[in-house]
């Protein structure tokens, strides 16, 4: 008896050693604010861009990691059959082995009608799951409404702030029954992102509807994905569930309160409220060591030189999954006037730029491929070109190593614009503009 | 075996095959229809219940509304939060009780998707109302009424007490719902539904295709209000152009949306086809066996019975020679008697008791040897040259002693006495059984009467006695064999009850007939010859 009661004393005090031992990292979301060009010239009104980040923290305990609870929503219409469907249900296989007991996972698959294969449950049945996923055969319309509704569904039974709600599609169609809108579809992502649920979207070949699963992904704060060959899905999958199990915050809602004289102009890349002076905008969820960004576009008053303007405050409220307490965060920012030209290229944060840059440039090629979708090709070629010469000349001065790649990449869409081969063009093209936009980590 | 036994066997094993087959059919039929009604109600029943479901969700929404309606802060920014944060909540309108609208608000920013609120209801707000586009027969607006007016007027809430309820319309194709209510302050609060969430929930809530046999029996498709498949379960393929089994609109507020089943139609005729033609089969079997045992015991009777009379037929003729033996001895016993032996002496009369018996019983056997030869069909006629009436005479004066010692006195009004072809054998075998008749049963009436006539090629003989009598329910049925009329008549009598059945065939083999003529008192037997005049050689 007393051995027995020694040694767990003794393992107590290891056990207390380790945890006191633990480097004492701060488990806390990092946010910064700041501004494009911290120092603006005096005496004129200008455009600014404000840029408000969010780092995820350093995962210390992966053991302690939140669980995940994901529903793989796959397509099994009529032209997902051979290669595609046996590579899907492998992928599935696979992620399903690197879940661990505590995670909840379902699978449910669609054509015309929708069957969940394998209900809400909890990881430690792996057999029996994956005997489930091995029965999916291809044949079929494609609800896909309905699938990620059912999906959802699943992934509603186990919802819980602390966990990592995600559903997972992969389609290689267009959805046929039900809603069938990128709009819709988008709409459908946005009340399950507010519901805390995340939609991930994989667009597999080259016959899926890039805007529908976009949309759907970005209004709910998932990932995408076009993956051209079955074979890589596993790569993918293998990715969108290492992302799913590092994410250390969720529900991040951004506040921005602009100033008396700060004139919010647009959030460059996401969905966000603007109401006078208040800006919104919603991040789902964060992963360890992501960085995710919302630039935001400002019009400042002329100022004296001299002057220190306060521009805007910033308040982030998060779920932290590892302390599992909601945190807040907030911070400033400010600006300076200057008469020199120098001082102000000098003080340009080339960080922030350089996401300015993007976000414009992506900007662009948004509209650009909304122009080339009407048949204007050289229309949107054009304001391409036209867009790489006016960030050279904008933003050159100020960050020139980003412009320049911005400009390279720019010239490099208008040309893709009249590729024969345009609907893979525009796949890749949505996948790219899709992961700047969401600063997607793979 | 006879023809007709073969008929009514074949009789009685189709008629009841035919009539349970029919029966069996019409209960199948009756039964398809009950089945098909069953199939209907059931499958009705089943789109209720979902019908259930798509209310339970309106109920749910309802009850969390009506309770975060309660906390519902007063204040832009928090109104905005609130609506931020719920998935089903689109976007959100207060009213004061002034009338006033609160939120989203007026003169102050607003933000895009407020604005977008703002036109898609721009014709439910007061100032817009008279301009106000509504879809056509959707329950809407009349022209010049706000928003407040439409809600809260009478009709438009569930009830007068309780101010609350659904409002629908249509903002291009899409369909959009307002959940509205009354709070105690006499503030109007709108909660404008997020469609997709809804139909989204709904689909969580409906059922999947599942994977069981059952699953694809049917297919049940919901069909929202511009017509189109908002979503579907079950893994039966409806064919191109196929009509639902059934279908049903939603309950309010979606009364615009169906529930439509597809699904086979009952195959009960299959099943049921299958279970009456066994049946029949089994029936059909059972019958057939049953009248191949009754063909069986039947012609095992007819065997016994042919066995039986070819015994008895055996027995006759084994009989017959001692008997001619007996009769010969007895009437040369009473040629050898002494003249002494006075006529009425005892030595006499025992003799003559001899010869009357054993007379009695050559006619006994006649007749059956008749009988036997009838059946096997080899009875023949061998006509010859005679007097009827001397044939007649004969035969009478053979039973006029025993005749006498019962109290009968015979009279004979002969009217034949023309040569004819006739067969002596037969006539006589005629006349003893119609006279053993009289003796046996109308001994009571004294007297019989034989009367003969010729005419043509016929001669007619009536025998009558004055006896009982035979009742003319009976009258028909004496000649058939082995009958004989009740106990009264034949109490004391003894007999085998095929002589007056023989006595008619053998009339009707000599082209005649035998029959049962009126007569009060007693009987009257009409026997009617076929006796060509015989020809002067003969």
């Amino acid at each position: 008896m007393n051995t027995m009661r020694s040694i767990s004393q003794f393992i107590g005090a290891v056990v207390l050693a380790a945890v006191a031992g633990a480097p004492a990292q701060a488990r806390e979301v990092r946010l910064d604010v700041a501004l494009g060009t911290p120092v603006v010239e005096a005496g004129k009104s200008q455009r600014a861009f404000l840029r408000v980040a969010l780092t995820g923290f350093e995962i210390d305990r992966p053991s302690e990691r939140p669980p995940v609870n994901a529903a793989i929503v796959l397509d099994k219409s009529g032209s997902m059959s051979g290669e595609k469907i046996q590579r899907a249900r492998e992928a599935a296989i696979m992620a399903l082995d690197s879940l661990s007991e505590g995670d909840y996972v379902s699978v449910v698959t669609y054509d015309g009608t929708v069957r969940v294969v394998v209900p809400a449950t909890e990881v430690s049945r792996r057999y029996w799951i994956a005997d489930a996923i091995r029965t999916i055969n291809a044949g079929g319309s494609t609800a896909l409404f309905a699938g990620v509704s059912k999906g959802a569904g699943e992934v509603r039974k186990y919802l819980a702030h602390q966990r990592v709600n995600r559903v997972i599609l992969l389609s290689d169609g267009l959805a046929n029954v039900g809603p069938s809108t990128p709009g819709e579809l988008g709409r459908l992502g946005s009340t399950l992102g507010t519901e805390g649920i995340s939609v991930t979207t994989i667009g597999l070949g080259l016959g899926y509807n890039e805007d529908l699963m976009t949309q759907l992904a970005g209004y709910s704060d998932g990932n995408h994905a076009f993956v051209e060959r079955p074979g890589d899905l596993a790569r993918i999958f293998e990715n969108e569930f290492q992302t799913a199990k590092n994410v250390v915050a969720k529900d991040l809602d951004i506040v921005i309160h602009c100033e008396r004289g700060i004139r919010p102009i647009r959030v460059l890349g996401r969905e966000s409220d603007i109401a006078g002076q208040t800006v919104r905008a919603r991040m789902n969820q964060l992963s360890s060591r992501q960085e995710k960004f919302v630039v935001l576009e400002v019009e400042i008053p002329a100022g004296d030189e001299g002057q220190n303007q306060k521009l805007a405050s910033v308040d982030v409220s998060y779920a932290n999954l590892y302390t599992k307490k909601s945190a807040r965060l907030n911070n400033s920012v400010s600006v300076q006037y200057t008469r020199s030209e120098k001082e102000v290229k000098e003080k340009a944060n080339k960080a922030v730029m350089s996401s300015s840059i993007k976000q414009m440039a992506n900007e662009m090629s948004k509209d650009a491929v909304r122009l080339r979708d009407q048949g204007r090709v050289e229309e949107a070629q054009e304001l391409l070109k036209e867009g790489a010469k006016n960030i050279e000349q904008e933003f050159g001065a100020y960050a020139p190593a980003p412009a320049e790649e911005m400009k390279m990449e720019l010239r490099q869409d208008a040309d893709e614009l009249d590729d024969a081969n345009w609907n893979k063009k525009r796949k890749s093209l949505r996948e790219k503009q899709y992961k700047l936009d969401n600063q997607q980590q793979y | 075996m006879k023809p007709k036994t073969l008929a009514a066997l074949i009789l009685i094993v189709l008629i009841p095959i035919l009539v349970s087959g029919w029966l069996a059919l019409r209960v199948l039929f009756d039964e398809q229809e009950l089945l098909g009604h069953q199939m209907r109600s059931l499958v009705l029943d089943r789109l209720h219940t979902v019908d259930g479901r798509v209310q339970d969700q309106f109920r749910r929404l309802e009850s969390d509304f009506l309770a975060a309606g309660d906390k519902l802060p007063m204040e832009t920014g928090l109104l905005r939060a609130f609506v931020r944060q719920q998935p089903d909540v689109r976007q959100l309108f207060v009213f004061g009780s002034d009338g006033a609208r609160l939120f989203p608000p007026e003169g102050e920013p607003v933000t895009e998707k407020e604005n977008r609120f703002l036109e898609r209801t721009v014709h439910l707000w007061p100032e817009n109302a008279a301009r106000g586009s509504r879809h056509p027969g959707e329950p809407g607006l009349a022209a010049g009424e706000g928003i407040t007016s439409a809600l809260t007027r009478p009709g438009a809430g569930e009830g007068p007490a309780e101010r609350r309820g659904w409002y629908t319309w249509f903002s291009g194709v899409e369909q959009n719902h307002i959940f509205w209510w009354q709070d105690e302050t006499g503030r109007l609060i709108g909660l404008e539904l997020e469609p997709m969430r809804f139909l989204s929930g709904l689909i969580a809530a409906l059922p999947d295709t599942g994977t069981g046999e059952d699953a694809l029996a049917y297919r049940i498709r919901l069909i929202d209000s511009r017509g189109a498949v908002a979503y579907q379960w079950g893994g039966r393929e409806p064919a191109e152009g196929e009509a639902a089994l059934a279908g049903i609109f939603l309950s309010h507020p979606l009364e615009s949306w169906k529930l439509d089943y597809y699904g086979a139609a009952p195959s009960a005729i299959g099943a049921g086809g299958w279970g009456l033609g066994l049946f029949l089969l089994a029936a059909g079997a059972a019958l057939l066996g049953l009248g191949r045992f009754l063909y069986l015991e039947h012609t095992r009777e007819v065997r016994l019975a042919g066995q039986r009379v070819n015994f008895v037929n055996q027995v006759s003729h084994e009989l017959k020679t001692p008997l001619t033996n007996i009769r010969l001895y007895a009437e040369l016993l009473e040629d050898a008697l002494p003249e002494s032996v006075e006529e009425g002496g005892k030595p006499r009369r025992y003799s003559n008791i001899i010869a009357a018996e054993s007379q009695r019983l050559s006619r006994l056997i006649g007749n059956v040897l008749t009988f036997a030869r009838q059946e096997k069909g080899k009875l023949a006629l061998k006509p010859k040259a005679g007097r009827v009436d001397d044939i007649i005479k004969k035969t009478l004066a053979a039973f006029r002693p025993s005749l006498a010692a019962r109290g009968v006195q015979a009279w004979l009004d002969a009217g034949a006495g023309a040569r004819v072809m006739v067969d002596p054998d037969v006539l006589e075998q005629i006349l003893n059984n119609l006279f053993n008749n009289t003796e046996k049963y109308a001994a009571s009436g004294g007297r019989l009467d034989v009367q003969t006539r010729q005419a043509g090629e016929f001669t007619t003989i009536v025998v009558r006695d004055h006896g009982p009598g035979i009742p003319k329910s009976e009258a028909g049925r004496v000649f058939t064999p082995f009958y004989r009329i009740s106990s009264r008549l034949t109490d004391q009598a003894t007999g085998t009850g095929i002589g007056l059945g023989i006595a008619r065939q053998l009339a009707r083999l000599h082209g005649g007939d035998l029959t049962l003529k009126d007569a009060r008192p007693g009987a009257s037997f009409e026997v009617r010859l076929h006796t060509p005049a015989a020809g002067d050689n003969s």
